[in-house]
């Protein structure tokens, strides 16, 4: 875990990104098209990097040494199926944590 | 009479703009608040001072981005592995700035802070209005700034209600999980592609049983960037028989 220091620093250089990312165009292509890998990179990475956080999520977590991976997992189908139905993050994210938390606390 | 008073005109179209600003921008002041309360609370949860959530609020205003960082800072990453993962969540704003060159190049004083506050939320809101509200200036920056002072205001409150807790809230770090669970549906139903998601999986899962988890974001993130950057042209070209 980074301490607040480190953690601060590591901040600062996401505002910078952050930056970057939204004053792309103005810097570079105002009034041109955009080049065909940057509209690669709009379309497909965001997908890639949903999915990578996705994965690496679950990977990291203790398997085999109880049973809350497995509650994750459930949460996890929870959540997408919530958000499939309704399409609203917010009822998506609550519902789903919501009942990790209660399998959490019913199984101690 | 108009023309007498130009500053008290002028004076009036203002006070008009900050009006019609915080009428539009009501749906995102019942999201920002909610979602920014999330932040706040998960990143004091994680063992971190009210100050860096309302510091992280102000200077980044990214919500999936500050969400995912608080997990990375939590993890221990390094820096380069922090803005890789940033740039990547984050390069879909460009496209946003791209249709909106023009229409922010009319306004150069406000321009800086209107790029910076260019979130998902308010490129959506921005977009939707008529012409008229759009062409002003000062609704835009108006606008922009409501949304940003929602989401400081949901941190700020969250963070409290974070330190008022004496014992740590067992289970709310799936909320991130989720969240990356909701942005991944919301890119399915966007892309309808299966391809992205299976390279990902497939690489991620690669990279941590080669390196480890340690490393599995940002290896896993790197071969899946760079199998799809390889592979992408090869199916779009023969996908429309270009080839």
């Amino acid at each position: 875990m980074l301490d607040s220091t480190q953690a601060l620093i590591a901040a600062a250089a996401m505002a910078g990104t952050v930056l970057f990312c939204r004053a792309l165009p103005f810097l570079f292509f105002s009034g041109k098209k955009p080049p065909k890998a940057l509209s690669f990179l709009e379309t497909s990475t965001p997908a890639i990097a949903m999915a990578v956080l996705v994965v690496a999520s679950y990977g990291s977590l203790s398997w085999g040494s109880g049973p809350e991976p497995w509650f994750q997992v459930g949460a996890g189908f929870a959540v997408a199926i919530l958000h499939l139905w309704k399409r609203n993050a917010l009822v998506s994210i609550l519902g789903g944590t919501g009942l990790y938390m209660l399998l959490l606390a019913f199984q101690g | 009479m108009r023309l007498g008073f130009p500053i008290l005109s002028g004076m009036r179209m203002f006070q008009e703009d900050f009006r019609r600003a915080f009428k539009a921008s009501i749906p995102v002041l019942l999201g920002y608040v909610t979602i920014g309360f999330g932040f706040g609370l998960l990143a004091v949860n994680s063992g971190y001072p009210p100050w860096l959530a309302l510091f992280m609020s102000v200077v980044v205003y990214a919500g999936a981005a500050q969400y995912i960082g608080i997990g990375l800072f939590a993890a221990g990453a390094t820096v380069p592995e922090i803005v890789l993962i940033t740039l990547v969540a984050n390069i879909r704003h460009a496209a946003y700035g791209l249709s909106l060159i023009s229409r922010y190049a009319r306004h150069p004083a406000f321009r800086p802070y209107l790029v910076f506050a260019l979130t998902d939320e308010t490129f959506a809101l921005i977009s939707s209005q008529d012409s008229k509200d759009k062409d002003r200036g000062a609704f835009l920056l108006f606008v922009s700034a409501m949304n940003q002072l929602y989401w400081v205001a949901g941190t700020c409150l969250g963070a409290f209600a974070g330190s008022l807790a004496t014992e740590r809230i067992e289970g709310l770090d799936f909320a991130l999980t989720a969240m990356f669970i909701v942005l991944a549906v919301e890119q399915a139903l966007k892309l309808r592609k299966a391809f992205p998601f299976v390279l990902a999986a497939v690489t991620t899962i690669g990279a941590k049983v080669l390196l480890g988890d340690r490393f599995a974001i940002i290896a896993g993130l790197a071969a899946a960037l760079l199998a799809a950057f390889l592979l992408e042209p090869l199916s779009t070209k023969t996908g429309t028989g270009h080839a």
